[in-house]
């Protein structure tokens, strides 16, 4: 499964991130990285929120991206919400 | 694991005079001077160098942007010392917030660049997904940067 960062950009400028396919605790090592070019390139970001996915909502994840693989546009709710 | 995380953000640009050679190659203030442009033409306003007050006073800023909704102008005043960004207007009268609204588009057109930019910089395949196709669907105008590694 590729690894895929989305996202979000509201109305206000706030931002929420939604990283996809990263093993372990790969996602905050990459989201670090992502801070940092951000401050780089001019946005400094405050997070307010952190949610760690549950198991099945990562193995849904991989499902939808087997199906993206064939041509399918498989995606369930917005892109980049938290899982409900 | 992966995580959803959700930010607050500040745009904070390189500090400095922005009639500079540095300023005027720099990517934060090309982003910031972009942001601006596209939030007068969505909003169907022009871009200028000042503000107008309830009494008509001028105040200069580094961009102002003026729009049929709200004529008198959100400014755009970035600090000297710290490239700090800043929305400066007087929202006396405009009671359906279109000030508001100029400045929290120019503040999500920079973002969306710089998000882009940044996963591009981390080598991510980048994809964007605008507000306007948000909109379109009856969803709220918020934008879509995808990364794929």
């Amino acid at each position: 499964m590729p690894r895929k960062i989305e996202v979000v950009v509201t109305t206000d400028g706030r931002i929420e991130a939604n990283f996809i396919g990263f093993i372990g605790e790969e996602c905050f090592d990459e989201a670090e990285k992502l801070r940092r070019v951000l401050q780089a390139v001019g946005v400094e970001v405050d997070p307010s929120e952190v949610i760690r996915k549950g198991p099945e909502r990562i193995t849904l994840e991989a499902g939808l991206g087997e199906e993206e693989g064939h041509g399918g546009k498989a995606r369930s709710g917005r892109p980049g919400q938290p899982p409900r | 694991m992966s995580h959803i995380a959700s930010y607050k953000t500040k745009i904070r640009v390189r500090p400095g005079n922005p009639e500079s050679p540095a300023a005027q190659s720099d990517p934060t203030w090309k982003m910031l001077r972009a942001a601006v442009e596209a939030a007068a033409e969505d909003l169907g306003g022009t871009v200028g160098d000042h503000i107008l007050d309830y009494y008509n006073n001028r105040r200069y800023c580094d961009f102002a942007v003026s729009t049929p909704e709200f004529r008198r102008g959100v400014g755009i005043r970035v600090s000297r010392t710290t490239g700090e960004v800043r929305f400066l207007y007087d929202p006396y009268g405009d009671g359906r917030g279109a000030a508001k609204a100029i400045a929290d588009r120019v503040a999500q057109n920079y973002m969306t660049l710089a998000v882009a930019r940044a996963l591009r910089q981390l080598n991510y395949e980048v994809e964007v997904t605008s507000g306007d196709q948000a909109e379109a669907r009856g969803d709220r105008r918020d934008t879509l940067v995808r990364g794929v590694l």
